[in-house]
């Protein structure tokens, strides 16, 4: 039996090696019909409700293009990257060979993102980042086949914590999620501070994903003798440490400074109260006053019956700069795919958060970040006043490649 | 009563040779050649989505088969084997990224550091027994999850990226091809079964079963029964980062997510579903795992709620798994 199966397992090897010898190169059969697109978020978990608002702010913007490009109708394939890695570099394969899309879009996680950084170069897959803001995607992991049309996390934190040094504010403490998004903008929030003569006393980190118990943290920080607390947290996270934080008295003894991920629209029904006086960065919100982003809302309010959140606004950013590509090439793919990323890079258009560039290594960037806060308007409904702006900052080096 | 004298026969009977019944080994070595030849053409056929979950079947089936050395025939149920799958693509991420050596070195080397620290993990945990076993096994690979996600020189929780596959220039062949990988997958594959199939057939594997039958009597029979155990799963460990350097190459990428406990976990699974101690059951176990996930994912949303529904009817009607039952099957019908 023995020599029998080594018997058969050497045909087997000779067979498999004649095989490969012949596999021939698998062609790019030329479609026709819609072009393709992957749609790649995390619609289940942390992040299932920015997830949904990028969802939506996508569906605006190809709208706005009558879900056709040079009269072809544009489909979208949606995938749940269930924001682990290895669920979406197994999407993205399926994208790749079973859907065969023409590009890749969104992505929420860094940690998904820098995961399928690799894939989308070895590819050749144009990859076109919703958010995954963390620096390294168009730093050390930059390809010519990945473009990022929201921001860096530098872009928007440094500038940020460069403003609350220059607004009288000494001290800080930071908290944010353990994980590389949480890292990267609470470390541009650090430098832009402390480069303008603000000190962070602590910097503390909590388990990504895996937690909803804030108090240990709540409680060093305030304990920290900070000024404020400056914080990182998206979605459910969000709700639980702004609630706490609440909960333990401490929003007369420490402000809970964040963005507009920690007080998010989408989470106002959840926060109630709490996010009423809270002042935040954000990089779009509903009542800019703007043509673009007027037309923006009014359109997301007549499909969706509400006001859209940050992720909407970058979801139709994401929408919107690959239709604007598609279109000036034709509403084709060209054969060598680096081209649609680098037509990318060369647009320049309004959207409702400003004007969008994009710089070098394929990362779009902030025209300016605006501070806000939120109150109950005329009508009772809670909406952002605004208080002041600055312009964003540029990103980190670390891209090494030339493209 | 009688029922659990006969299935203790029953089981002896299965376990103590490697295939069970004379006459159905002629069915299992046709099955075995369909299956060989079916894997080599399976390229011509069908679409590259195919040879992916293919080649993810394969690696899965690998890391199975290094379970089911030491679940299976040793009888030592672990729930931390997935360390080792961790440790094979760090092996050669931290190899070729962080000291610079190619592959050909990185691999090997990652093998041997493998096997000489599983050796000590495993003259601790196979102190134990039972449960215990199970949850010493699952303590050591928790701890080298938890420094895998702390450590800042392998990125923490982003893991490492750029991990090269094989340079096969040398044959005009590029393993970023997915026909090309996939062959190498399954060239890997077979020789690690080979390699599996050696050692269960040796005198070693029949000691290895020995100490799962009746650990006392091998005992009293002279045999070093703790030499043995550790020499089983350092074995393992290897079978497992063979698997994990596979899995590395084929995202390009590796994080502290291989080396959780789920992933442990679903190792056992696929051994259970598949069939323990047949040396092809956990590469059947594997494919039905990974396409039956795959097929729920592409139903329902919510496919973790059915997938472990489908597993429940698995350990209800298929005792032994997927092959101990078509063994049992063709058993009863001579």
């Amino acid at each position: 039996m023995a020599m029998s199966f080594k018997g058969y397992a050497l045909i087997g090897l000779t067979g498999a090696i004649g095989l490969a010898a012949s596999a021939s190169v698998p062609t790019y059969a030329q479609e026709k019909g819609a072009i393709k697109i992957g749609l790649m978020l995390p619609y289940k978990g942390v992040y299932a409700v920015p997830a949904e608002s990028i969802d939506r702010g996508f569906q605006i913007a190809l709208e706005e293009f009558g879900n056709k490009s040079n009269g072809r109708p544009i489909e979208i394939i949606r995938a749940d990257d269930e924001l682990t890695p290895s669920v979406g570099v197994q999407r993205f394969n399926k994208f790749v060979q079973s859907d065969k899309v023409a590009l890749v879009a969104g992505v929420v996680g860094s940690n998904v993102g820098i995961a399928l950084s690799e894939l989308a170069d070895k590819n050749k897959m144009p990859m076109v980042f919703v958010n995954a803001f963390a620096d390294e995607i168009t730093g050390k992991f930059c390809s010519p086949y990945i473009a990022r049309t929201s921001f860096s996390a530098n872009g928007f934190e440094y500038a940020s914590g460069k403003y609350w040094a220059s607004k009288g504010v000494k001290t800080a403490v930071t908290m944010g999620p353990d994980y590389s998004a949480g890292r990267a903008f609470i470390g541009g929030f650090k430098r832009g501070f402390e480069d303008n003569g603000g000190k962070v006393i602590e910097e503390i980190w909590t388990p990504f994903q895996k937690t909803k118990d804030y108090s240990a943290a709540l409680t060093q920080a305030a304990n920290s003798g900070a000024q404020i607390i400056y914080a990182f947290y998206a979605g459910a996270e969000a709700i639980q440490v702004v609630k706490q934080h609440a909960d333990f008295g401490l929003r007369t003894k420490i402000p809970f400074i964040g963005d507009h991920w920690v007080y998010d629209e989408a989470l106002w029904p959840a926060l109630g109260d709490l996010a009423l006086n809270a002042q935040h960065v954000a990089t779009h919100y509903p009542s800019i006053e703007t043509e673009v982003n007027q037309k923006f809302v009014k359109a997301y309010n007549a499909k969706y019956k509400q006001d859209p959140d940050v992720s909407a606004a970058l979801g139709y950013d994401n929408g919107k700069a690959i239709m604007l590509t598609l279109e000036k090439l034709g509403g084709e793919m060209p054969q060598d795919r680096a081209k649609f990323i680098s037509t990318m890079r060369d647009l320049t258009f309004d959207s409702p958060r400003g004007k969008i560039k994009f710089n070098a290594q394929n990362s779009a960037l902030l025209e300016k970040v605006y501070v806000v806060e939120i109150v109950k308007g005329p009508d009772g409904k809670m909406q952002r006043k605004p208080l002041d702006q600055f312009p964003g900052a540029g990103d980190l080096p670390g891209c090494t490649k030339s493209f | 009563m009688s029922a659990d004298v006969m299935l203790t026969s029953e089981r002896r009977a299965g376990a103590m040779k490697p295939l069970p019944l004379p006459a159905s080994r002629r069915a299992y070595a046709a099955l075995l050649v369909t299956i060989g030849f079916g894997l080599c053409a399976l390229p011509s056929f069908v679409s590259g989505y195919v040879m992916t979950l293919a080649v993810e079947v394969m690696i899965a089936g690998i890391f199975a088969s290094g379970i089911n050395l030491l679940t299976g025939y040793t009888g030592l149920v672990s729930l931390g084997q997935a360390m080792f799958l961790g440790f094979g693509g760090y092996g050669i991420a931290i190899g070729t990224a962080l000291l610079g050596w190619p592959l050909w070195i990185s691999a090997p080397v990652t093998l041997v550091v493998v096997a000489a620290i599983a050796a000590p993990i495993g003259a601790i945990c196979t102190r134990t027994r039972g449960v215990e076993f199970l949850l010493i096994t699952l303590a050591f690979s928790q701890m080298f999850y938890g420094a895998a996600i702390k450590l800042r020189w392998t990125n923490g929780s982003d893991g490492m990226t750029g991990i090269p596959r094989p340079d096969l220039s040398l044959l005009g062949m590029s393993a970023d091809n997915p026909t090309v990988f996939y062959y190498y997958v399954l060239v890997v594959a077979v020789l690690s079964l080979l390699m599996l199939w050696r050692i269960v057939t040796s005198p070693f594997g029949s000691v290895l079963v020995g100490i799962r039958e009746n650990e006392r009597r091998m005992m009293s029979m002279g045999y070093a029964v703790a030499n043995y155990k550790v020499g089983s799963f350092a074995l393992a460990a290897v079978i497992c980062a063979v698997a994990g350097i596979l899995q590395s190459q084929y995202t390009y990428f590796v994080n502290p997510d291989a080396m959780s406990w789920q992933m442990s976990g679903e190792g056992v699974l696929m051994v259970i579903i598949g069939g323990a101690n047949v040396i092809l059951g956990p590469f059947v176990g594997a494919a039905v795992f990974v396409v039956v996930k795959q097929a729920l994912s592409m139903i329902t949303e919510e496919y973790n709620l059915f997938f472990g529904i489908f597993f429940m009817l698995v350990v209800a009607f298929f005792r032994g798994g997927v092959l101990g039952s078509i063994s049992a099957l063709i058993g009863k019908r001579q």
